[in-house]
Order: structure tokens, then C-alpha cells, then sequence
């Protein structure tokens, strides 16, 4: 009996061998699953609960029970649907936040790494300055400074992410650029911008992808904070850090449930982006499948 | 009234220098401090049209930087090198494209100079498209023409440089720089990470193509064997230096430079017959001294005290046969002659 | 019985089985029969693929999760290797059989002192006595492979190549195994250097009565330093012998056609070298019989039938019908 015989037993149901990769993933597939439930949640939840998440009708800071999962907040609307709108709303905010700073960072990262010379230079020092202050510490003073309402906010958060792509894309670029696949393309006459098309750019996926599940996570936080604090997000607008600070007197006296139920859900989102996180960029590390 | 020459030599190489590290500037040479090597020292030589010029030498001697700085990769620190009549280190927009067509090279390792993420066909089609050699539409076809050229089936288009062999990526490779049409191959070290079949089958379609295309190579390489397969002249190379310009069967019946002789006596056959006389060189490499005299002196088993002061200069001592070697090129000694017993280890045990 | 007292190494009939997810399952080493004598060098030659590699780690039983050994015999200094608990394989592995192998510099330590990765492997096998400083015990090692002292203070990095799989000869050394396997040693190393290597581990050859298995693809580092041979094609042994028996008189189909592959220094440079197609995959093995039989230009019907090696001439063997 031979032993390739004994080996197409064991295997029932032919699958992609990227899909098979990705299954191995256990925290990848933990991640993603919290997620879609979350971005379900966030879709669907509004929807169904139409404008009760500003009605006010029911009775103030009652404890959780059949009616109202999550108890409702001191001026009487369900915990439940804000915090599902929070969701929704953090979520856009997230990724906006996300796309801007990897798309920024990964422009000036591609371009300075490349370029080198005196423009990296520059670069790199304007990226050092602004990395010596605290991320917080930067967007807050920079929402603050711009103007204190949403909008500002995603853009301070995202001007104080910028610098960390801009970072980790670079040094992607730095070492790339020394490979003998540059060397030979230089060599057959490809000019400098169809090689960072062609050749740098698309391998740099994998650090970005990884990189923005990271701000997706540190967004998350960060306009929770922010909005915890004032800046931002303001009321009667559900914001899961905004939810937190309206609840936050009332622990003492024992109705835990307003600030509690939104800390959950911050709680759960950043798990599951770095869970994705995580296993993504373990699944497109060429070493760990082989 | 002297004829004027029918072709000119298609490279000239005159005086090329690269100086890595810090300050790496002619002027501060005499100040040259640590932290600086001088990978390539003034070197000199021709191609002519349709040669098979072999570069052999060791880790240190400069050979790959050589082959860089003639295809541009590298900027010299001092010297010129020309191709086809036109200065090559000024180029520029159109003319230098013209020379990148005409002027490839392919690396040692056949996987890296790869993009793990482009299929065959799109690796070959990149220099198709970047000089616009044919329409958008005819690219695969152009693609599958010269995968055939290398004896490489259609079936070999879709994939990627993970699904290939080591014989298999370098001729992916030979063909790609094939895409233009170049006249000037440059090699480097085409077989050095292949086994003994890939190579076999890769040094046949070298010799193969260049019969086929009359295309003029230069081969670089440490393996004296492919060196003696491929080319017609051999360049040897010694820490920056050419130490040894030769046809290839006279250097290998005969070698008129200390270090070739060792580095043929170094050199393993599967079909030497009997022990080989093997020359020991002292010591270690290390970076060539700031001081005068030959780089090899520490080292050589026929060195005497001129030779650690008197500069060392590449001389003609036959038509087509250069040295740099005074001994030599004085007739102090002929090679190849006796060596001292306590210089020779005696390869191949007790057979 | 002087024979067997002089062979430190005798491998009958060794099978490895191979598992892979991407490339099939198939036997990609069987039924390899071969022996070392103390002190005999002896060159393991194939090209990629060929098992020869196999062979070595199935000797010191590290093959990978995928492969096991599912048959044949190896007994090292009488002693059965396949039959050893773990306790007896790790005093085995570096106390009777060390192991060099590519790129030395990755074997090292890099965060180590040479003088404490010789050191610490002379103390796991008991040969680092208390008199001794570390430091003195380290020279030793270093100067019989002709380091200079120097080198002892430092750290891998700080080595050329040449110097660094010196370094770790000495350090596998320190632990005086009967049995050196050495796999591909001088790969991407000069030509100059390589030789020097190979001087090298022929005078402790002839100091210490080491036996030294090398594993390459190169027919010429086996030609001019080896005693013995074999020659492996798709996980056979196809011919074996001493290294002037097998080069000079070769008797296998693809020992011929080898070495006829291989430019060399000698003889004519024009001549036309030929090995065509390539080896069989490991999903493309046969069940039994010849395996180098497609390319073979000899082929007989007989060939795909089971057969064992012959011996034309004392000490020569080879496995091919032609000879039966």
C-alpha cells in the first residue's frame, strides 16, 4: 500500500490553498466573526429600531431587564440602540479616520523612501518632530486648534497618524529598494515611477494592511477618548466614548450600565481589529505559510 | 597613413575606479582612512564585437562591480566607460534608454531578480513595455516566443518565481533580457546557484544563443570550469585589479600570473586524474593597502621584497597577452615552473 | 572481523517516506545500502532532490515532521541508531556524529562569543574538564583548525565565511565525534578558501581518525577529496565504490552521463555536454524498479522489475540491470 494512496484518502473537499491558509488562522477567523456580528449590529440595528434612539419615553436609568437589554440612561432612551448607533458611527468614523492616514502615509512614505536623499531627509525630520509628541497629545491640540466638531476631529487624528505610515511604509521602501528585482528593473530601463508602481507599491500591501488595522483599532480608542473629553463628538450624537462619559457619575450610585455597556463594545471592536490584524499579517508573511 | 579601424571595440573600459564608503572622492585619496575599500582600482580593458569575455576572481576582487558600473547601476568614482563610441556614464533620456535596450544583464541569483508577485509572462512583458518593442496585443505572443527561445514551454506563463526551479528562474530570466534584442549580455555568475543539471542546460543555451544571435557576452564568475566553456579571453581579477588579461586556452595551458596559477591549482576536477599540485596562498584576504606595490605580495608563493614596493602595472608581454606581474613580465621567472615544497598541499589524500 | 572493527557507519537498506502537502508523497530515500570506515572520507554526491540530504538527517534521526524512516538498518559503531531513546540519540548527536552544514555563520550563535559556543558544547559532552580555563580549551580547538587566537574573543559577525565554517568545524569538533557530515560545507565560499577547508578536514582526518560523510552536488569536490562514493538518483543509491573505481571506470548510466555533464579543466572545451530531462518528481516515483529509467538510454523491459545492486568489480557496486 503505497503511502500516496493513504494521503488522497484523508483529504475529502479540495479547497484553494489561500482559503485552506486563512482557515488556519484561528484568531483571524475569531476576529472576523466579532466584526461581522458588529458591523451587522451596526447596520441592521437602526434600521429596526428606528427613531427610538433619541425617544425619551422611557423611564430614566431603569436597570436592564426584558424590555431594555441594556437599561436606558438618565434622560430615558434605551442604552441598547445608542449604543448600536454609536457603533455604526464610530465604525465610518474609524475607517475614514484609517483610509486618510494610510493613504497619506503611504504616498509620502513610497515617495521619500524612494526619492532619498535630501527630500527623505526633510521628511524624516518633519516625521521625528511630529512623533516626539504623544499621538493623543497631537490630535487632541490639533482638533482643538481647528475647530472643535467632527470633522476636525478625523482629520487631527488622522494628521497625527500620518507620520507612523509614513514610517513603517518607508522603511518597507528602504529595503525593498536594494532587492537585485529593483536592480534588474533598473537595468532592463524601467523608469523610477513605474518601478515604485510596479515593483515597491504592491509589495508594501501586506505592511499597510496591517499597519491600518492597527489605526483602525487606535481610532476606535482615540475618538472615544476625545469625545469622553468634549472634543469631537458632542451631544445628543451616540458615540460609544461620548455614552461613557455621560455614564460616568452615575457608577458610584450603583447604575453602572450606561458608562459599562459602551466600554464592552469599544472593548470588543479593538479586539477584533487587532485579532484581524494579527492574523492577516501572520497569513501574508511569506515565511510563516511555507 | 594608418587604415582606420573597420569596428570599434563595442566596450572600453578605461581607468575605472569605485571607491565604497565614506569620502569616496579621488581627491582625498591620499588621506583615504578606514572604513573605505577600493573595490575596483583603475581597470582597463576591450570588447570587441561577438567576444565571449570571461571576468574570474574571488570574493574581493571586484568583478561584480565591475559588471555594475558597465551597465550603470553603479557610479564609478573615476574613470569612463564607452559602448558603442558614446560615453555611457553621460547619458541621458532617450540616448540612455537606446542603451539600457541595447545593454542587459543577468544576476547570480535567479529568484530574487524576480518579483515574487509577477507572473512569468508579466516579468518578460516588463521590458516589452517599457520600450514599446511591440503592441499591447502581441505581448504574450512575444512572451511565448522567447520563453521558447530558452527552451521553456507556454505552460510556464502563468507562473509565479515560487512554481519554478533554479534553472527553470534563470532562464526566465535569460529571456527577459533577451525582450530587447541587446547586443551585450553581461552574465554574473549565471550558474552559481543552480545544480549540475540546471547549469549544464543553462551554459548550453548560453553557448546555443550566442551562436544563434551573435551576441557578444561577458561572463563573470569564480568557476573557472563555466569560464572555460563560455568564453574565447579571460580577465582574472585580484582585489580591484586585472592581474592576468589572456585567450582562454593559453591561460589554462599556460598561466603567466602567480594568482591564476593558484586559482587553477584550487580549482576541483571530476576528471583530474591523479593528486593535483596544489599552491597554497598565505594568510587571508584582506582589503588591499594603502601602500604601493602588488596587491597580492602579502599572499603570493613567488614574492620577493621588490615586490611589496614596486607599483603594479598590467604589462603586454605577447600579442593579446597581458600581465601584471614584474617577475614575470621581466622574465625573473616562467611560468608555470617549480614551487617550493612548503607552498604545495597535496590534494586527493593517499590515492 | 578486522573489517568490522575498521567500519564506523553501515546503512542497509534505508527508506524514508515523504509526506508533502504541495508536491505528493513517495519514498525519497530507498533502500540506500552503504558503509564508512574509521577514518575514511566518504562523499555522498546527487544532485537536488536526489535524497542525499535525507539520508544524512535520517542518520542522526532529525528528519522533518513529514518524513520518517519506515525501514532499513543504521548502526554506528555497532550500535543500532534507529533503535536509541531520546536520552542516547542527544549524546549521540554531536558526541558521535556532528554535523556542518551550509552557510556557517547561520549555524552560529550570533549573540555568542566563539570561545563560549566551544566551550559550552565541549562541556555537554563531558570534555571540558576543570583545569582547563575556558579560554585555554577554546584556543586549543581553534588552533587545531587553524584559527588564530584571536578569533576566540569574537563573535560570528565579525568572521569572513572561510573563517566562520572553520570556527564551527572546531566547535562541532569540540565534541570529538567519530563522524563528521558535512552538507554542502563550501558552498558560496571562494575557491581558495574552499580549499583550504578541505585541507583542513583532511589533516584532522589523519590527527583524530575522523570519518567524514560529505554531502554534495559537485562530482569534483568529491573527486579530489574523497575516498569513497555513492551516488544517489531520486532516492537511490545507483553506483558506489571507491572515488578512482566509480570516475574512472563509471558504471551506471547516470554516473556516466554526470560526469560527462560537468565542464572541467581538462580535456576539450567544446566537447558537447549532455544530461537530458530531469529527475523523477516525488509523485512520479515508480513502485519499484529503476528510476532513472525514463532517461535512461539504455532501457530494457527488466529495468521496471524489482532488482538489488550488483558488484562487477571488489568494492563496486552498482544498481542497473546491465550488469546482471
Amino acid at each position: 500500500m503505497s503511502i500516496a494512496a493513504e494521503i488522497r484518502v484523508r483529504r475529502r473537499v479540495i479547497v484553494p490553498s489561500w482559503a485552506s491558509g486563512l482557515a488556519r488562522e484561528h484568531g483571524l477567523t475569531v476576529g472576523v466573526g466579532i466584526l461581522v456580528l458588529l458591523v451587522l449590529a451596526a447596520l441592521l440595528g437602526p434600521l429596526a429600531s428606528g427613531d427610538s434612539a433619541t425617544s425619551t419615553s422611557y423611564g430614566n436609568l431603569a436597570a436592564p431587564s426584558a424590555a431594555h437589554l441594556f437599561g436606558t440612561d438618565d434622560v430615558g432612551r434605551d442604552v441598547l440602540v445608542r449604543v448600536f448607533h454609536a457603533i455604526r458611527l464610530d465604525l465610518l468614523l474609524a475607517l475614514v479616520i484609517c483610509g486618510l492616514a494610510t493613504v497619506a502615509g503611504a504616498v509620502i512614505g513610497l515617495f521619500s523612501g524612494f526619492a532619498g536623499g535630501f527630500v527623505d531627509l526633510v521628511v524624516m525630520r518633519l516625521v521625528d518632530i511630529m512623533m516626539s509628541i504623544p499621538v493623543f497629545i497631537l490630535a487632541l491640540i490639533t482638533a482643538v486648534v481647528l475647530g472643535n466638531d467632527e470633522q476636525t476631529m478625523v482629520l487631527a487624528i488622522a494628521f497625527a497618524y500620518t507620520p507612523v505610515a509614513v514610517r513603517v511604509v518607508r522603511s518597507q521602501v528602504l529595503s525593498l529598494r536594494e532587492l537585485p528585482m529593483v536592480e534588474t528593473s533598473r537595468a532592463i530601463g524601467t523608469p523610477a515611477w513605474r518601478i515604485v508602481l510596479w515593483h515597491i507599491l504592491p509589495n508594501t500591501y501586506s505592511v499597510l494592511i496591517a499597519q491600518s488595522t492597527l489605526f483602525l483599532a487606535w481610532a476606535i480608542l482615540d475618538t472615544a477618548a476625545m469625545s469622553f473629553l468634549g472634543v469631537g463628538v458632542h451631544p445628543p450624537t451616540p458615540e460609544l466614548g461620548a455614552m461613557i462619559s455621560e455614564g460616568s457619575q452615575y457608577i458610584v450610585s450603583g447604575q453602572w450600565w450606561v458608562s459599562v455597556f459602551p466600554g464592552i463594545f469599544i472593548a470588543l471592536l479593538v479586539i477584533s481589529f487587532n485579532l484581524v490584524g494579527d492574523g492577516l499579517r501572520d497569513y501574508l508573511d511569506p515565511r510563516s505559510r511555507r | 597613413m594608418t587604415e582606420l579601424a573597420t569596428e570599434r571595440p563595442l566596450v572600453r573600459v578605461e581607468r575605472l575606479t569605485k571607491v565604497f564608503g565614506r569620502a569616496a572622492s579621488l581627491r582625498r585619496r591620499r588621506s583615504a582612512g578606514h572604513g573605505q575599500v577600493r573595490a575596483v582600482d583603475g581597470v582597463d580593458f576591450d570588447i570587441e564585437p561577438g567576444q565571449v569575455v570571461g571576468i574570474v576572481g574571488e570574493s574581493g576582487s571586484g568583478k561584480t562591480t565591475v559588471a555594475r558600473c558597465l551597465l550603470r547601476l553603479i557610479k564609478p568614482t573615476d574613470g569612463t566607460i564607452s559602448f558603442q563610441g558614446a560615453q555611457v556614464l553621460r547619458l541621458s533620456g532617450r540616448e540612455l534608454s537606446s542603451f539600457r535596450r541595447q545593454a542587459q544583464i543577468v544576476f547570480q541569483d535567479p529568484f530574487t531578480s524576480l518579483d515574487p508577485r509577477f507572473t512569468v509572462q508579466r516579468a518578460i512583458a516588463e521590458p516589452l513595455r517599457v520600450h514599446e518593442i511591440c503592441r499591447r496585443s502581441e505581448i504574450a505572443a512575444e512572451a511565448e516566443r522567447l520563453l521558447a527561445s530558452v527552451g521553456l514551454g507556454e505552460d510556464f506563463l502563468p507562473r509565479y518565481r515560487h512554481e519554478l526551479s533554479g534553472g527553470e528562474a534563470q532562464r526566465v530570466s535569460i529571456a527577459r533580457a533577451l525582450a530587447t534584442k541587446p547586443r551585450f549580455l553581461v552574465l554574473d555568475e549565471p550558474t552559481s546557484a543552480l545544480d549540475a543539471s540546471a547549469r549544464l542546460k543553462v551554459i548550453s543555451l548560453l553557448r546555443r544563443l550566442r551562436e544563434e544571435l551573435g551576441m557578444t557576452y561577458l561572463v563573470i564568475s569564480h568557476d573557472l570550469t563555466i569560464i572555460r566553456y563560455l568564453c574565447d579571453r579571460i580577465l582574472v581579477m585580484y582585489l580591484g585589479r586585472v592581474v592576468e588579461d589572456a585567450p582562454a586556452d593559453e591561460l589554462f595551458a599556460a598561466p603567466q600570473h602567480p594568482y591564476t596559477e593558484a586559482l587553477l591549482s584550487a580549482t576541483p576536477d571530476a576528471r583530474a586524474k591523479g593528486a593535483v599540485m596544489r599552491i597554497r596562498l598565505h594568510g587571508e584576504l584582506e582589503s588591499a593597502g594603502a601602500g604601493n606595490g602588488c596587491s597580492l605580495a602579502p599572499r603570493c608563493h613567488r614574492a620577493v621584497d621588490e615586490c611589496f614596493v614596486r607599483p603594479q602595472r598590467l604589462e603586454q608581454i605577447a600579442p593579446a597577452r597581458f600581465v601584471a606581474c614584474h617577475r614575470v613580465s621581466e622574465r625573473q621567472i616562467t611560468l608555470p615552473s617549480r614551487v617550493e615544497p612548503d607552498v604545495v598541499a597535496r590534494a586527493g589524500g593517499e590515492r | 572481523m578486522s573489517e568490522a572493527a575498521a567500519e564506523l557507519l553501515r546503512v542497509r537498506g534505508l527508506t524514508v517516506a515523504l509526506e508533502t502537502r504541495r508536491r505528493g508523497a513517495g519514498r525519497v530515500v530507498e533502500g540506500v545500502t552503504f558503509e564508512i570506515g574509521r577514518g575514511e572520507s566518504f562523499g555522498l554526491v546527487g544532485e537536488s532532490g536526489s535524497g542525499k540530504s535525507m539520508t544524512a538527517l535520517a542518520i542522526v534521526r532529525l528528519l522533518p515532521d513529514a518524513a520518517r524512516a519506515e525501514a532499513g538498518q543504521i548502526t554506528l559503531g555497532g550500535r543500532d541508531v534507529l533503535g536509541l531513546d531520546d536520552d542516547e540519540m542527544r549524546e549521540l548527536r554531536g558526541g558521535q556524529v556532528g554535523m556542518i552544514f551550509q552557510q556557517a555563520r547561520a549555524s552560529l550563535n550570533p549573540l555568542m562569543r566563539i570561545e563560549d559556543q566551544i566551550v559550552r558544547v565541549a562541556a555537554l559532552h563531558g570534555r571540558a574538564n576543570g583545569r582547563r580555563t575556558r579560554g585555554t580549551l577554546a584556543r586549543e580547538q581553534l588552533r587545531e583548525v587553524g584559527l588564530p587566537s584571536r578569533v576566540a574573543r569574537s563573535y560570528p559577525h565579525q568572521l569572513s565565511g572561510g573563517m566562520a565554517q572553520r570556527a564551527l568545524i572546531a566547535i562541532v569538533l569540540a565534541a570529538r565525534p567519530k563522524l563528521l557530515i558535512a552538507d554542502e560545507p563550501t558552498t558560496g565560499l571562494d575557491v581558495t578558501t574552499e580549499a583550504e577547508i578541505y585541507d583542513l578536514l583532511r589533516s584532522l582526518r589523519a590527527e583524530l581518525g575522523l570519518s567524514l560523510l560529505l554531502i554534495t552536488h559537485d562530482l569534483a569536490l568529491v573527486a579530489q577529496n574523497c575516498d569513497r562514493v555513492a551516488v544517489m538518483h531520486a532516492g537511490h543509491v545507483v553506483e558506489t565504490g571507491a572515488v578512482d573505481q566509480v570516475f574512472e571506470r563509471p558504471l551506471h548510466p547516470y554516473t556516466q552521463a554526470l560526469l560527462n555533464s560537468v565542464p572541467t579543466l581538462e580535456g576539450d572545451a567544446n566537447e558537447a555536454l549532455a544530461l537530458e530531462g530531469r529527475a523523477p518528481k516525488l509523485d512520479e516515483l515508480p513502485q519499484h524498479g529503476c528510476r532513472f529509467v525514463e532517461r535512461c538510454p539504455h532501457r530494457m523491459p527488466k529495468c521496471s522489475d524489482p532488482f538489488g545492486m550488483v558488484e562487477p568489480e571488489p568494492g563496486h557496486r552498482v544498481l542497473c540491470r546491465l550488469y546482471d
